[in-house]
């Protein structure tokens, strides 16, 4: 009989910490993806949205009831599409109205997507780049070449910066 | 096995938590803009220290949160605090482990 509690114990325990852990995972995992909201947001700072944006956009997200997971999801989405289409003009403010429309989980990150499409910025701003480096480069030669012609003249460095 | 790790997990949590007291009285006397700022930058750091104590031990993440003084909603609600602050969120990403 003494061997027989603690084995029975010990099987109790077993029996009811499974389905605990089953229960709770869903919300650790959720809990774990909201721990990385602000990393999230430090990452979009990085890529350049603008922190009056960033805080727009979380203000509005917070207020609409969106858990700091979805948020997580948002800003993600966010920076993939940047990346993917080049940035829009008032990102805060169209995630905003998105909310007040009622749009939350796939359908928002959709109207997201359509955005960074309609705005077309990244086809512009990269030929723009391309030609801004284009321009860089030559530059860059014609100042190598002057300074290969008149050694000790002008400022070398001056394109530095 | 496991009660060990929930040990360990509580007692970091509460480390930390003993972290955020400490700066709270640091911070409170003089109420200037730059205790303010060096305040929140050490909550930052203890939010991530929990987050951190969260992903390492799971299975005890309820009682981490306990330790330090959170609820499921007031850490949602302190990720966004954090979030929307640039200084914040960048203190906080840094203690971060991936």
């Amino acid at each position: 009989m003494r061997r027989k509690i603690p084995v029975l114990l010990m099987a109790l325990s077993i029996g009811w910490s499974a389905p605990v852990r089953a229960q709770t995972s869903d919300w650790v995992n959720q809990i774990l993806s909201a721990a990385l909201l602000p990393v999230v947001t430090t990452q979009a700072r990085r890529d350049g949205i603008s922190d009056a944006d960033i805080r727009a956009a979380i203000d509005a997200m917070s207020r609409a009831g969106l858990s700091a997971q979805e948020a997580t999801v948002v800003f993600d989405n966010e920076r993939a599409y940047r990346k993917e289409h080049g940035p829009v003009n008032n990102f805060g403010s169209f995630v905003q109205d998105q909310l007040k429309a009622g749009k939350r989980g796939p359908e928002l990150a959709a109207a997201i997507k359509a955005e960074h499409i309609r705005q077309g910025k990244g086809n512009a701003m990269k030929g723009k780049d391309k030609d801004r480096d284009n321009d860089d480069a030559d530059k860059k030669d014609k100042d190598k070449n002057e300074g290969n012609r008149g050694k000790g003249r002008g400022r070398p460095n001056s394109n530095i910066s | 096995m496991k009660s060990l790790f929930v040990g360990a997990a509580l007692l970091l949590a509460v480390a930390g938590c003993g972290k955020v007291e400490q700066n709270v009285d640091k911070a409170t006397p003089e109420g200037t803009a730059a205790a303010k700022i060096a305040s929140n930058v050490d909550r930052a750091r203890d939010a991530a220290r929990v987050a951190n104590a969260m992903k390492e031990h799971p299975a005890a993440a309820d009682s981490v949160l306990a330790a330090a003084g959170f609820s499921r909603d007031s850490f949602e609600k302190t990720m966004f605090e954090i979030a929307a602050d640039s200084a914040m969120s960048a203190e906080y990403a840094a203690a971060k482990k991936p």
